[in-house]
């Protein structure tokens, strides 16, 4: 048995008679290395020059970040939400890894097991399976190889195209590495007189043996491409510090230094007031991050294949935004930094100069580049940055965005209304619905469980004012006791703070955090998914002592069918179709809740789905204060081709959950049904309240 | 030569504000937050667009109200102007004349060229105080400019009439009422606005520039428009409901007899 099993074998570094080979291979194997690790030093300086420095997270979230990172790397989890593209670099990753760490087993045996402990285990059942596995990982390496090479050249899909330069050389030398090492392995079976056991363990380099004649040939051949395998190896190894392939390094440690992602919150301006310069208007203004993802960039095109601007024709790629920083970064630096360039430089100033206003205005914030980068890039947090430098240092804006800072400012909301008609509603619903809705500190309050902050577009805008009547009329009617701000609430700042005005946002915001402690809330729950963004993130890092629970409605409705609190409500009848708020679920990965009552609403029937929802749900058009400006760039309006989407299929009625979606939704569809065809569109809360309603006239009947 | 304007600042509630009659007996509205008047915001925007042409040295914000017009003040200076002078009336009541008596003679105690106000004040909507105050000074002024010319010590206007244009042209010392479309006032940015708060405020007491001048009008009350009743949507197709409205508005709203 046991000379069985030493037959199963193959003889390391046959057929390669030189002195020392063991240990001259290794040495000349490790200069590659050497040169990687000198690329990575070089990088890490870059880096440390850019901006204050690289900045390390706590100690405490470096083994939560170390595990984020293993997953991205070996499971590539984000890779995958591409399938093409997604698939083939799994599968050459696994390929690489697989073969690298066979290399590296056979290095063990010769180097150490072998000369220190006169130990082979490069034998038998290991041998097998070792043998089986780089097999397969080769062919699938070649397979993925010629697929990414015919996506690249036959397919050519757009975002791929303008990469060809960067990418197909390193496809090209892996694939010819790999086609190689099935020639070197056929060589020796067929050297070494075909060993019965090559058959199921090298199954794939044994069909190539049947081609090599036996003797001084199969030795031959062997001899030449073994040397130019390594030698390929070695120059291609040795360029992984400096060419595209240092992505290996980079994306890990930008994915392993990136904040929570999607990032949701830009960062505040900390201390505003003494603060000098806002925002970013040249390219070295920006911080060490927004510097450092953007060098760590592939250049995959991801972000501009899901942004609902470019989808739609607008100006906007964040690839190109990404890009654009990290060129004019580079070219900064190589000028030789802050002494020897100029503010008027062009590739120094970015805003408005090779990044326009308008690129930068198209963006709606929905997160959705961000959620798809592979490596984790804050593209919306950069552009909020610069749209700050706009507003902020220029006054720059467009010219609609105006009367919404004046309204948000005066008059505490968007649209400018009185702030004495948000309490017009409550008069309404008393009227209509018979339900007495509190003031917070006022008469009917004392037990209130929780603040229902209504926000500006559900208690000042006609197309939402049933979303928040609905809401208030289930909440009631399951028993939840409640209070409003009325008069005292204030825009959150969501808009102000996502079109660039800091200043503005901060001062709103302050005004609500006082107003929210000093009414000693504990408990809010929000109508629109935007006043749930401020409370849930964009408030605390504002103000970290914030301890309140905020929700969103879908959320406290959802609970309460599931508690039967809500019992009883017949459906309503509608061929839905359900749309998820950006904010909602991308920002705040609220995406079962809707579901649920939707689900409640058309009587335990789930509503159909488009093909982009749940965390990837495409924009309405409104986010990032787009609601306050004018769309007049590109082929299509964002509500229209969101709107396209939800109604190919037929849908009478559009389930939304945010006040914003169901205008946008609204005019889109009226833009893609025309007039003729008749759909609804209204908030889950709104389907609900429906069928609520249908049991009371019922009873009074 | 350099002009050196004063701007006239008026605080006014914003134009959307709800007015109620509060406490007080006075139109108001708690809740919403002060701002410039918008034709005083003309002329602010003008005066710093002349400083920035190199047309003008100097721009002094003068307003007659209260401490609590502070704010407000400031928002004039983040636009560009130098600096201010707040005349406090503080809980004194002064009607029109009495506001510009003060304006007069203040600025007879300080140095200007031009004097550049809104042709109202959108609270009021009485656009009395230009003219009393060049009156009073014996300036001419230039009334409801839609254009402002200045070369040298001349100024010259345009002013849009029914149906013409007219071109008025003095010479300094002179006081110009701005139109609204004479300009579009800036959206001050942030270091302006931080910058503005360390520019110097003087306070002036009301009875150092208004001795003795009485009151010449009482306001007797302030009461609210009736509410206007709801929409009415009539129904049904175009002849039924012309029919409908006719009915509605012969027999209903007794509009047409």
């Amino acid at each position: 048995m046991h000379t069985l099993a030493a037959a199963v074998t193959r003889e390391i570094y046959w057929n390669i008679d030189i002195p020392f080979r063991g240990l001259v291979i290794v040495i000349l194997g490790l200069v590659p290395f050497a040169i990687i690790a000198y690329g990575l030093w070089q990088r890490w300086q870059r880096w440390q020059r850019m901006g204050d420095g690289v900045e390390l997270p706590p100690r405490d979230e470096w083994w939560s970040r170390t595990k984020r990172t293993l997953v991205q790397v070996f499971a590539q989890k984000r890779i995958r939400r591409r399938k093409q593209g997604g698939y083939s670099h799994v599968m050459i990753f696994w390929s690489f890894v697989l073969l690298f760490i066979g290399t590296v087993i056979v290095a063990i045996q010769t180097d150490l097991a072998t000369p220190l402990f006169d130990w082979y285990f490069f034998d038998g059942a290991f041998y097998v399976a070792y043998s089986i596995v780089l097999d397969l990982a080769g062919l699938g390496g070649i397979a993925a190889c010629c697929f990414a090479l015919y996506r690249r050249y036959v397919t050519k899909p757009e975002t791929l195209t303008k990469r060809m330069l960067t990418w197909t050389p390193h496809i090209w030398v892996f694939l010819v590495l790999l086609v190689q090492g099935f020639i070197l392995e056929a060589c020796r079976i067929s050297g070494t007189g075909f060993p019965d056991h090559e058959v199921y363990a090298s199954p794939v380099g044994n069909v190539f043996a049947q081609v090599i004649p036996t003797g001084g040939i199969a030795e031959g051949l062997h001899l030449f491409f073994w040397w130019f395998h390594l030698a390929l190896t070695l120059v291609w190894l040795g360029m992984f510090g400096q060419t595209a392939m240092a992505h290996i390094f980079t994306s890990m440690a930008t994915i392993w230094l990136a904040r929570e992602i999607p990032v949701s919150t830009p960062r505040p301006i900390v201390d505003i007031e003494e603060a000098e310069e806002f925002g970013v208007l040249t390219v070295d203004q920006f911080i060490n991050t927004h510097l450092r993802d953007a060098d760590a960039c592939v250049e995959c095109g991801r972000c501009t294949d899901v942004c609902p601007a470019n989808i739609t024709g607008k100006p906007l790629s964040p690839k190109k935004i990404i890009n654009d920083i990290k060129e004019a970064w580079l070219a900064y630096d190589a000028a030789g930094g802050a002494e020897n360039t100029s503010d008027e430089d062009p590739t120094k100033r970015l805003v408005g100069g090779i990044i326009s206003q308008d690129e930068l205005w198209s963006c709606t914030t929905c997160g959705a580049c961000e959620q798809e980068c592979p490596v984790m890039i804050e593209q919306v947090d950069k552009i909020v940055q610069m749209r700050r430098g706009l507003v902020l240092m220029e006054s720059e804006f467009p010219e609609e965005v105006q009367n919404a800072f004046n309204n948000m400012e005066q008059q505490g909301n968007p649209w400018g209304k009185p702030p004495d008609d948000r309490s017009k509603w409550i008069e309404e619903i008393a009227e209509e619905e018979d339900l007495i809705v509190p003031i917070w500190g006022e008469e009917g309050s004392e037990d209130a469980e929780y603040l229902f902050w209504v926000g500006c577009a559900g208690a000042l805008d006609a197309r939402s004012l049933p979303i928040t009547k609905s809401v208030a009329l289930l909440i009631q009617k399951a028993g939840v006791k409640f209070a409003v701000l009325g008069p005292m609430e204030s825009c959150t700042g969501d808009p102000a703070l996502r079109i660039g005005n800091e200043y503005l946002y901060q001062i709103l915001a302050q005004q609500n955090i006082e107003v929210i402690k000093e009414a000693g809330v504990k408990k809010i729950v929000t109508q629109c998914p935007h006043c749930f963004q401020s409370f849930n993130k964009d408030y605390r890092k504002l103000d970290g002592s914030l301890d309140y629970e905020v929700i969103h409605h879908t959320q406290l409705i959802s609970e309460l069918l599931e508690d039967k609190r809500l019992e009883g409500i017949p459906g309503i009848d509608a061929k839905a179709i359900l749309h998820d708020s950006c904010y909602l679920a991308r920002h705040n990965k609220v995406t079962d809740e809707p579901r649920n009552v939707a689900k409640a609403a058309l009587g335990n029937v789930a509503a159909s789905e488009p093909k982009r929802c749940g965390e990837k749900t495409f924009c309405c058009g409104a986010g990032g204060g787009r609601m306050w400006m004018e769309e007049h760039l590109g082929d299509k309006n964002v509500n229209a081709e969101r709107a396209e989407e939800l109604l190919k299929d037929g849908a009478d009625t559009i389930l939304t959950s945010c006040p914003f979606c169901k205008t946008m939704l609204s005019d889109g569809a009226k833009v893609v049904a025309g007039e003729s065809r008749d759909v609804k569109v209204m908030d889950v809360a709104e389907a609900l309240a429906q069928g609520l309603k249908k049991t009371k006239t019922g009873n009074n009947a | 030569m350099s002009l050196k304007i004063v701007c006239l600042l008026k605080q006014t509630l914003p134009t959307e504000a709800k007015i109620s009659i509060l406490d007080t007996g006075k139109p108001g509205d708690a809740r919403s937050k002060p701002i410039i008047n918008p034709y005083d915001e003309f002329g602010i925007e003008e005066a710093v667009k002349l400083k920035e042409a190199g047309k003008a040295s100097e721009v002094t914000l003068l307003s007659v109200g209260t401490d609590k017009w502070l704010e407000t003040i400031r928002r004039g200076l983040a636009m560009g102007a130098d600096q201010a002078v707040l005349i406090d009336v503080g809980s004194e009541e002064i009607d029109q004349s009495q506001v510009a008596e003060a304006l007069a003679n203040q600025l007879q105690k300080m140095e200007y060229d031009l004097v550049l106000c809104g042709k109202l004040a959108v609270d009021t909507g009485l656009g009395e105080v230009p003219g009393r105050v060049a009156a009073r000074l014996g300036i001419p002024l230039l009334h409801v400019a839609a254009k402002v010319d200045v070369e040298g010590n001349k100024v010259t206007v345009e002013r849009v009439a029914d149906g013409n244009i007219v071109h008025v042209e003095a010479e300094c010392p002179v006081i110009v009422s701005a139109d609204k479309s004479l300009n579009k006032p800036r959206f001050a940015s942030l270091p302006n606005i931080m910058k503005a708060k360390k520019k110097p405020i003087d306070t002036v007491a009301l009875a150092d520039v208004l001795s003795g001048a009485a009151q010449t009008r009482r306001t007797v009350k302030y009461e609210l428009p009736p509410e206007r009743g709801p929409v009415r949507m009539l129904e049904g197709e175009n002849d039924a409901a012309a029919r409908k409205l006719v009915d509605v508005l012969v027999n209903e709203e007794k509009i047409v007899h």
